[in-house]
C-alpha cells in the first residue's frame, strides 16, 4: 500500500502539481502573438479526448520562439465544448499576456493557476500512504517481537485509550458488548432484541445478487441465442454457460422464497426480562409474531453454536456446529389473525455450567434465541435474536 | 562451548497447583532459567495467556506479560528462582468445545544473543465449564446430556 500510494503521489505531482507549481512561480510574464488554434483530439483509447492547441509567438531576450500551449498540464479530457469555451477567449492575430520558462522560452503558457479537482485525486494515495506508512511503522516497531509481546502491546495502547483500569482493559475479555441488544426497551419486558438479520435487509441483498447475477448470465445467454438463430452457435459458450444459468435459476428459487417470507409472514418480535444472560439463571422471553398466517407450528428454540474461520490455501472458509439447541415453546396449528398477533411469554434458562459467549479474531460461540414457523404450502420461515451469555455463578469472580 | 551449554534450563511450577481455577483467584508461581550464562541471555518474557486450538486459525490473548532484557537488567541472580503473580480474569473460560478450545497456559521464553529462543509452557485451567454434547448424541443419550432437544 506504501509503495502503490508513493507511485500514486508521484505520478499525480509529476503530471500536475509540479508544472503547475512552476508556471505560477517561475514563469516569467510577456506578451505573444496567437498565430492560430485547433482543437486537439486523442483517440488512443476507445474514448475521443480533447485539449485547446494555441499557437502563439512571443519574444524573449529580443529572440522570437513560438510554441503550441494552453495551460502547463497539457491535459486531454472528453469534455470538448470545454475545451471549445477555452478556444473562444484566444483570437487569432491578437496580442495576449503569456508566460515562459526563462531557462526554456519555448515552453510558454497563455493560462496559469491550479487544477483544483485534480488535487481531489491526492485523496487516493494520501489514504494508501496513511494505512502503508502505518503498517510500516507497527511492522518496525513489532519486528521480531514474540506474539505474546505483540499482543500485550495492542492490549496495552487499548488500555491507554480506553483509560479502563481493570485488569487488562477489559471486565470480561473476549465476550461480546450487549451495547447493540440493550439500547431498545421493550414494551411488554425490559428489554427488545434486534433480529440478527433483517427480513428485509436479507431480501434486499438476495434481490441484488440475483439481478446482478443473472444480468451478467443473460448478456451472455443472448449472445448464445442469437448465435443459434443466425447460424453462428457458439457451442463451448454455451457450455461454459450452463453452471452460471443453473445457480442464477437457484438464485431465483431464493429470492421467491425470501420474498413469500417477507410478504406472507408478518414481523417478529422478541423480548427478553434481563440481560446479558448467566447460566444457571431463569429469564422471561416474550414473543409476538403479526401477519395473516395459519401455522402447522411456531417454535422458540435456545441455541447454541461454534463458529471456527480458517484459510485454507488463499480462501477463507467459515464452519458452524450446534452445540446446544433446547426447545423453549411450541405451538401447533395456530391461526393467526391480521390485527391481532399471536403473543405468548415463556421461560428461558442457560444451563448451569454452559459456556459464556465468545468473539475472537477468528473463532466464536453464540447464543441465540430462534423462531421457526411451519406454514402450510409456503416455505418454512427462521428469524434469530442474538443474546449474550456471561460467565455464570459458578465461575464469578471470588 | 558445547551445543548443552547453548540451552537453557527453565524450570516453571505453579503454586498450590490444582484441577481448575476460579475467575479472580490470584495464579502465583515461579520460574529459574539455568545454565546459560547472562551474558548470553538477550531476553526472557513470561505470559499468562490464552489461545484457542480447533478448526479455526488461532485467537490469542494475553492477560499477564512480562519481558526482562538486558536493557531492563536481569539481575545479578540469573539463576535464582523469580515469582509472578496475576489476578485471573473473568473471561474467557477454558472450554473444550467441537470446533473452538480456549486453553490458558503459563508461557516462558528465553531469548539467546545468537538469534535462538525456547519456550516452555505449564497449561491451567480457568473455571468449569463442561465438555459440550453434540445434540445428535444427546438426542441419542436422553436425559442426563447437557443438550435437551424438544420434540421437532
Amino acid at each position: 500500500m506504501l509503495a502503490a500510494g508513493l507511485i500514486v503521489l508521484m505520478y499525480l505531482v509529476n503530471l500536475v502539481i509540479w508544472p503547475e507549481w512552476r508556471a505560477n512561480h517561475h514563469f516569467v510574464e510577456g506578451r505573444a502573438v496567437v498565430i492560430g488554434k485547433a482543437l486537439a483530439e486523442n483517440r488512443e483509447t476507445d474514448t475521443v479526448t480533447f485539449r485547446p492547441d494555441i499557437e502563439i509567438e512571443h519574444l524573449s531576450d529580443g529572440v522570437k520562439h513560438r510554441a503550441v500551449t494552453h495551460d502547463i498540464t497539457r491535459i486531454h479530457s472528453s469534455n470538448r465544448s470545454d475545451h471549445e469555451a477555452a478556444l473562444e477567449q484566444f483570437t487569432v492575430g491578437e496580442e495576449y499576456p503569456c508566460w515562459y520558462n526563462p531557462a526554456d522560452p519555448s515552453e510558454a503558457v497563455l493560462v496559469r493557476g491550479y487544477t483544483w479537482w485534480m488535487w481531489l485525486f491526492l485523496f487516493l494515495p494520501a489514504v494508501l500512504l496513511y494505512i502503508g506508512g502505518w503498517g510500516l511503522i507497527a511492522s518496525a516497531f513489532q519486528w521480531g517481537a514474540t506474539m505474546e509481546r505483540r499482543t500485550a502491546s495492542l492490549q496495552q495502547a487499548r488500555l491507554l485509550v480506553t483509560g479502563n483500569l481493570t485488569v487488562n482493559g477489559e471486565l470480561y475479555p473476549a465476550i461480546p458488548s450487549d451495547d447493540n441488544i440493550t439500547n431498545s426497551p421493550g414494551t411488554h419486558l425490559p428489554f427488545r432484541l434486534p433480529i440478527n438479520v433483517s427480513t428485509w435487509w436479507k431480501l434486499f441483498g438476495i434481490c441484488a445478487i440475483t439481478l446482478i447475477w443473472n444480468g451478467i448470465a443473460l448478456v451472455f445467454a443472448v449472445r448464445v441465442i442469437i448465435g443459434y438463430f443466425t447460424g453462428a452457435a457458439d457451442f463451448w459458450l454455451a457450455l461454459f454457460l450452463i453452471p452460471f444459468v443453473i445457480f442464477g435459476v437457484l438464485l431465483t428459487f431464493a429470492f421467491v422464497h425470501e420474498l413469500l417470507i417477507a410478504i406472507g409472514v408478518g414481523p417478529t418480535q422478541l423480548e427478553i426480562s434481563a440481560h446479558p444472560l448467566a447460566p444457571g439463571e431463569e429469564v422471561r422471553v416474550w414473543i409476538s409474531q403479526g401477519g395473516r398466517l395459519t401455522l402447522n407450528r411456531l417454535a422458540a428454540r435456545l441455541v447454541c453454536e461454534e463458529t471456527a474461520t480458517y484459510r485454507q490455501g488463499t480462501d477463507t472458509r467459515t464452519e458452524t456446529r450446534v452445540v446446544f439447541e433446547r426447545l423453549l415453546w411450541e405451538r401447533r396449528d395456530a391461526q393467526i389473525l391480521d390485527g391481532a398477533p399471536l403473543e405468548t411469554e415463556f421461560a428461558c434458562e442457560i444451563p448451569t455450567g454452559s459456556m459464556h459467549s465468545y468473539k475472537g479474531q477468528h473463532n466464536e460461540i453464540h447464543w441465540r434465541i430462534i423462531i421457526t414457523g411451519n406454514i402450510p404450502r409456503r416455505p418454512n420461515f427462521e428469524r434469530s435474536f442474538p443474546v449474550i451469555v456471561y460467565p455464570g455463578a459458578l465461575t464469578k469472580l471470588i | 562451548m558445547s551445543l548443552a551449554m547453548n540451552t537453557p534450563l527453565m524450570s516453571m511450577t505453579i503454586d498450590r497447583r490444582r484441577e481448575a481455577y476460579r475467575p479472580g483467584e490470584t495464579l502465583t508461581g515461579e520460574y529459574q532459567i539455568d545454565v546459560v550464562k547472562t551474558d548470553d541471555l538477550k531476553a526472557v518474557e513470561l505470559s499468562v495467556l490464552w489461545y484457542t486450538v480447533g478448526k479455526g486459525d488461532e485467537d490469542l490473548g494475553v492477560h499477564y506479560f512480562e519481558r526482562q532484557s538486558r536493557e531492563t537488567s536481569f539481575g545479578e541472580s540469573l539463576g535464582s528462582w523469580r515469582r509472578f503473580s496475576t489476578v485471573l480474569p473473568a473471561s474467557p473460560l477454558s472450554y473444550d468445545g467441537m470446533l473452538v478450545k480456549i486453553r490458558w497456559c503459563v508461557r516462558l521464553r528465553v531469548f539467546l544473543r545468537g538469534g535462538k529462543d525456547f519456550s516452555e509452557e505449564v497449561q491451567f485451567q480457568l473455571g468449569e465449564v463442561p465438555r459440550p454434547t453434540p445434540p445428535e448424541a444427546a438426542k441419542a443419550e436422553g436425559v442426563g446430556s447437557n443438550v435437551l432437544l424438544g420434540p421437532e
